[in-house]
């Protein structure tokens, strides 16, 4: 493991994601959350500690993810493993919807957000991260 | 890639993934969920085809992440591993939905501790059936 390059691709991963979740989800989808605006905390009660946390994690654990399952890193192939990991949230996006009262709209750009989302971080992280030696299997 | 036991690995994971939730969410989980009757479809209303297509996905893709990544077979401690690491990645997304939904943090953790145990179960299960 090559710790200076995964911290360096750990923290790209995270603000990346903390900026791409407040355009997409905080303004892109503003106004289709409002639709069900019951279903979510008014602003006031936003828990922001809780929302760093989860995106520091997801970076964290995706960058895992990357360094320990993927050996020829490059951009395309941190991409291929974020769209992966992105339609899993789409099967997930699936199941909240069955049980939730989500709209179609929120299913749809929720989903698509996800994908591209991960994607692009998975590109960040494969164009960081370098392994130190070549010794796991490749992606 | 053996796309035979790609298969074989990728059924017996969405059988677990669909048991375990039934019992996990639909058993265990159940009272907490009564509770919070104004976040959850009436039962009338769940979905129950898209939730089987959203297990299915996500069995999926679990599966085919694991088959790229480990091409000369990881085994099951090599599966529990990604499982892992997957459960983790995917307990940051249950924090974000309890910062942005009124979702009680008891269900949170709990959702946190059972999504973990369910993934290194699943990585396992794959780990266990996917030669190359």
């Amino acid at each position: 493991m090559n710790w200076t390059k995964f911290l360096i691709a750990f923290i790209a991963a995270f603000v990346f994601i903390f900026f791409f979740g407040f355009v997409w989800h905080g303004i892109l989808m503003k106004s289709s959350y409002m639709e069900i605006a019951s279903h979510y905390r008014a602003h006031d009660d936003m828990q922001w500690g809780p929302l760093l946390l989860g995106h520091g994690i997801m970076a964290l654990f995706f960058t895992c993810v990357y360094a320990s399952f993927v050996t020829n890193g490059s951009l395309g192939a941190g991409a291929k493993l974020g769209i992966k990991i992105g339609l899993i949230f789409v099967g997930l996006y699936f199941i909240r919807f069955a049980v939730e009262p989500l709209t179609m709209k929120i299913l749809v750009l929720g989903g698509i957000g996800d994908v591209l989302e991960f994607a692009l971080m998975g590109a960040i992280v494969g164009e960081i991260y370098k392994p130190s030696t070549t010794n796991a299997p490749g992606m | 890639m053996n796309w035979k036991k790609f298969f074989i690995a990728f059924v017996a994971c969405f059988v677990f993934v669909f048991v375990y939730e039934w019992v996990f969410h639909g058993m265990i989980l159940k009272d907490s969920y009564a509770q919070l009757s104004a976040l959850m479809r009436p039962k009338a209303e769940i979905k129950f085809p898209l939730l089987i297509a959203g297990q299915l996905v996500g069995s999926f893709f679990f599966t085919m992440i694991f088959v790229r990544g480990f091409g000369s077979g990881g085994g099951v401690a090599g599966g529990f591993r990604y499982g892992i690491l997957l459960g983790l990645f995917l307990c940051g997304g249950i924090i974000i939905t309890y910062a942005v939904q009124p979702f009680t943090s008891s269900l949170i953790i709990a959702w946190c501790i059972g999504g973990i145990i369910e993934s290194a179960i699943a990585g396992a299960v794959v780990g266990a059936l996917y030669k190359p």
